[in-house]
């Protein structure tokens, strides 16, 4: 059905995955598993959760792929945003993540570098635009963002790690976020 | 009848998970019925969303799509097409039971693995996972050595499946942990993972990116490269 699923787009192997076309579907998780490992990775900092949470991601993505929209979001987003939540599902059921710092500050630094060379075309426009909108930021808003978002803290952890008071915390993050929704918007106009 | 709005504060708490029930459910509740809060909550929660993509990627053990594709049902050659049981009512994700974890085949794989000599020429075989996919041959070639010249194991590209994999086999690791990272020719660098390197030796199978040459670098915690491999 599917025979050059390297080269297949993204949406493609969804519409594959939905049909429960295996080779479609194995090339869509070898796509996507550095991706979605990676946000489990940064949410949990546990290698061992991440994997369950990202085999657990791929299975809502399995069963929700007949009903993607590619209107609302690309497919990297889609996936990521799934991962996100599960994660972050994952960790607060547990609640004892450690909020390693040295982990966290490896996680802002790895957020605003460039996009790894290896990455799909398209997954690293996609990239490249997240990371330049982040570098626009005001580097404390950046850091609440980056630990807020991709690192799954609560505004409560992010005021204990940046040693800030909650209030500041939260408006960090809150003015960052409306922010990037400013910059998004800009792109947006400019397309 | 007056109701009241979820406040900025309430609603990020909303978009970061940090909202505990009941409060969850009655916020998503009013989000459904109030078009001018969910505005707001969809403002914040695009961004959050929008800026994920910048998340550094991460590669999961070898064995991991395989494992995914077992839990589809998907696995082995009776099952080319399996389509997913869908949620009821088709707008809603069901919760998927536990699926079985990835690390039986990683350790199917890593035992197919064992027993390699480092330095030796030849081959060997990739061990199979579980009894799927061919196996990989992998010629077992580029030393991987230290700045002082010392050969501690080696590197190798090769496929497993149609997946192309970096194949690295380390001893006298004095069971320290190091990151695995490829260094592509322009300088860029794509992180692989980490493990411990037992004096014993381990042998890890890793999915590689395609790219005309790239440097192996062993990294140790104090972010010193331990050992090195051009292929």
């Amino acid at each position: 059905m599917f025979p050059h699923t390297e080269r297949a787009s993204d949406t493609a192997l969804v519409e594959g995955l939905a049909l429960g076309d295996q080779p479609a579907a194995l090339a869509f998780v070898r796509r996507f598993q550095g991706a979605v490992f990676g946000i489990a990775l940064s949410v949990t900092r546990d290698r061992g959760l991440a994997e369950d949470v990202s085999q657990e991601v791929f299975l809502r993505a399995w069963r929700a792929a007949g009903t993607y929209d590619p209107r609302r979001a690309s497919v990297l987003t889609w996936l990521l945003t799934i991962a996100r939540n599960a994660a972050i599902d994952a960790v607060r059921v547990r609640r004892n993540t450690p909020a390693e710092s040295e982990a966290l500050e490896r996680l802002i630094h790895d957020s605003i570098r460039d996009p790894d060379p290896t990455e799909p075309v398209l997954h690293r426009i996609e990239a490249e635009r997240a990371v330049r909108r982040l570098r626009a930021l005001a580097p404390e808003q950046a850091r609440a963002v980056v630990l807020a978002t991709m690192g799954g803290c609560t505004a409560a952890q992010v005021s204990q790690l940046e040693q800030i008071p909650l209030g500041t915390a939260k408006t960090r993050i809150r003015t960052g976020l409306r922010r990037l929704r400013d910059l998004i918007d800009e792109e947006e106009h400019h397309e | 009848m007056s109701e009241r709005h979820p406040t900025e504060d309430a609603l990020l708490d909303l978009a970061l998970g940090d909202v505990p029930e009941p409060g969850n459910q009655l916020l998503t509740q009013h989000l459904s019925t109030c078009p001018a809060c969910r505005k707001r909550y969809d403002a914040i929660n695009d961004s959050i969303e929008l800026t994920l993509p910048a998340a550094p990627r991460v590669q999961p053990a070898p064995g991991f799509d395989q494992a995914v594709l077992e839990a589809m049902g998907m696995s082995g050659p009776t099952a080319r097409r399996r389509v997913a049981p869908q949620a009821a009512g088709g707008g809603t994700v069901a919760e998927p039971g536990r699926a079985p974890r990835r690390r039986s085949a990683l350790v199917a794989l890593a035992a197919g693995v064992a027993g390699v000599v480092i330095g030796v020429g030849g081959s060997m075989v990739a061990g199979s996972l579980d009894d799927g996919p061919p196996a990989a041959t992998v010629d077992v070639g580029t030393p991987l050595v230290t700045d002082e010249g010392e050969a501690v194991g080696t590197a190798t590209l090769s496929y497993l499946g149609d997946q192309r994999v970096v194949v690295v086999a380390a001893a006298n690791g004095d069971g320290r942990t190091y990151e695995c990272r490829l260094r592509l020719p322009d300088g860029q660098t794509s992180v692989l993972g980490e493990w411990t390197v037992p004096d014993t030796g381990s042998t890890w199978v890793m999915p590689a990116p395609y790219a005309d040459s790239m440097t192996v670098e062993l990294v140790d915690d104090s972010g010193a490269v331990w050992s090195t491999a051009r292929l």
